[in-house]
């Protein structure tokens, strides 16, 4: 018996080691990048994902009025999707959606906000509080995120009573058990 | 939709399991096990039942993209192109193999072999798989043969034995071949689970469906490892005889489909990569946040202060309690339902008092 677990123990130690821990499900980078501001016309999206995905993956582009975009060729290669965009970008934000299925069947999609502010037309530029609701908050140092801290959930104490009565109940009907 | 996959995913694991275990009661010799009554039109009903359910990850994501392209469009595409389309090919070709095989009553060899072929036909389709090829493949396969080795001959054995001949000398060899399967289930669990969860996160992946359906299963695998623990020890003690094994392993049985039950709803689930993404994109699951009280959002970084503590701890101690009222109740002899109420106890409580701390 005590060689069978030291057997195990080695098996176990062996398996962790040669995982890697990095495991990421998901866009790995793209052109434009999220919420970036582009100074210039955009005429070629590319997104870059973790893993290999399945042909039948798609995205989408969006202007502000959530208007669709109509994008040329998205083809999948591999981990990378990529469209062209036939008629130029005005000033503006945009919205990428993509819809991706990896190898194993699982479905991920998200989105990619990004503004186009070229330098001859300042006047497209979105108001700064709407940049940063699109922008997802990263580098926060905030420690608790829930923010209705509000703690009272009743049913916990619905749970807790229901619990005391069936320990008692189950423990009295055994009891009474021969 | 997903209610559907997860009950095909739960029946195919099942089917598995029962053609396995009868594999392995073929290499047992008649005095070492217990006479099985399964007839011959079951096992060919359960390995078309495999090539039925399996059908399930085709499906969703045949409905996942419902309205974008036709039915039929899409069907053809998943099942050519896709990994998991092409895996099911693989599966139905050999289930068809294996059926003519059964039938005719082949080589037990054979059968192995047909067997190993699906479940690696699986591992191949896995998520892991798609992580990282070679040790995912190989890790989804290994925790699937073990997983299905250990439940089938514990199937067989605990709803379809004839009578409680030779069954002394079958949970003998039994409980060393449950206890090496446990360890090997275990252990390629948990590396197949550090593929999609970091350590560090397990606790912060409860805010998504996945981490909580996660924290589910293996908060059911303890008590069916405990039910597992007193059997042998039962085993190894009443060697004399009047100690009936059923009750244990019909107990366990059950407890093994919960455990299969949620690992069925794991498959429909995004895995929680990257748990701060999730939040942001898809938001975090509607019923932790009922049970946080609140909203949650990124970035994500639970503590055992984040709940409630009183009642988180005086939960947890109820579900030790629970564990106290198992082994009463297997003390006292009661039925297999006491075994069942107080598990099923144990699991939620645990469940809740984990929540209610950490959310």
């Amino acid at each position: 018996m005590r060689k069978f677990s030291l057997i195990v123990t080695l098996i176990a130690l062996l398996i962790i080691k040669s995982i890697p821990v990095e495991a990421h499900t998901g866009l790995a980078s793209s052109t434009p990048d999220n919420g970036e501001v582009l100074k210039k016309s955009l005429h070629e999206i590319v997104l870059h994902f973790e893993t290999d995905i399945e042909s039948l993956s798609t995205m989408k582009l969006f202007d502000e009025s959530n208007k669709e975009i109509p994008l040329q060729g998205v083809t999948v290669e591999k981990n990378v999707m990529s469209a062209s965009i036939g008629t130029p970008l005005n000033n503006g934000s945009y919205k990428i959606n993509w819809n991706i299925v990896g190898k194993d069947g699982h479905v991920i999609q998200g989105d990619i906000p990004f503004q186009i502010a070229q330098e001859e037309e300042k006047q497209a530029v979105k108001p700064e509080s709407e940049i940063k609701k699109e922008t997802p908050t990263q580098n926060q140092p905030e420690k608790k995120n829930i923010v209705n801290e509000d703690k009272e959930t009743p049913i916990f104490t619905y749970i807790i009573i229901g619990f005391v009565v069936l320990l008692i109940v189950g423990f009295l009907l055994l009891r009474r058990k021969r | 939709m997903n209610v559907l996959i997860v009950l095909l995913e739960l029946c195919s694991y099942i089917f598995f399991s029962l053609l396995m275990g009868h594999v392995v009661l073929l290499f047992v010799s008649d005095d070492r096990k217990p006479a099985i009554q399964m007839s011959k039109p079951w096992l060919l009903i359960s390995i078309l039942g495999i090539i039925l359910c399996s059908l399930g990850p085709v499906l969703q994501v045949v409905a996942h993209f419902n309205g974008v392209m036709s039915v039929s469009e899409t069907l053809m595409t998943v099942i050519t192109d896709f990994q998991v389309g092409k895996a099911w090919l693989v599966i139905s070709w050999v289930s068809i193999f294996l059926w003519f095989t059964t039938l005719h009553n082949g080589s037990r060899y054979l059968q192995a072999f047909w067997m190993l072929c699906l479940i690696t036909a699986v591992g191949y389709a896995s998520h892991v798989a798609s992580l990282s090829f070679v040790a995912g493949w190989a890790m989804h396969s290994i925790h699937l043969l073990s997983v299905t080795l250990w439940a089938g001959v514990l199937l067989h054995v605990s709803w379809f034995a004839k009578d409680g001949k030779n069954l002394h000398s079958f949970l003998k060899w039994f409980s060393t071949f449950a206890a090496i399967c446990m360890a090997i289930i275990l252990s390629s669990g948990f590396a197949v689970m550090l593929f999609v969860v970091d350590v560090k996160d397990y606790v912060n992946s409860w805010v998504l469906s996945y981490g909580q359906t996660l924290l589910l299963k293996h908060l059911s695998i303890i008590p069916l490892l405990a039910l597992a623990f007193v059997n042998m020890y039962l085993t190894r003690k009443g060697k004399k005889g009047g100690f009936n094994p059923f009750p244990f392993l019909r107990a366990e049985s059950i407890l093994f489909f919960i455990v299969i039950g949620f690992t069925g709803l794991l498959g429909t689930l995004s895995p929680p990569h990257n748990i701060d993404f999730t939040v942001d994109s898809e938001g975090a699951a509607k019923w932790a946040q009922f049970m946080a009280g609140g909203t949650i959002s990124s970035p994500v970084h639970l503590t055992i202060q984040s709940g409630q503590i009183l009642e988180g701890v005086s939960l947890i101690t109820f579900s030790i309690a629970f564990l106290g009222m198992l082994a009463y109740s297997i003390r006292k002899k009661a039925s297999i339902v006491w075994y069942v109420l107080f598990s099923v106890c144990f699991i939620a409580s645990a469940y809740f008092g984990l929540n209610r701390l950490y959310l």
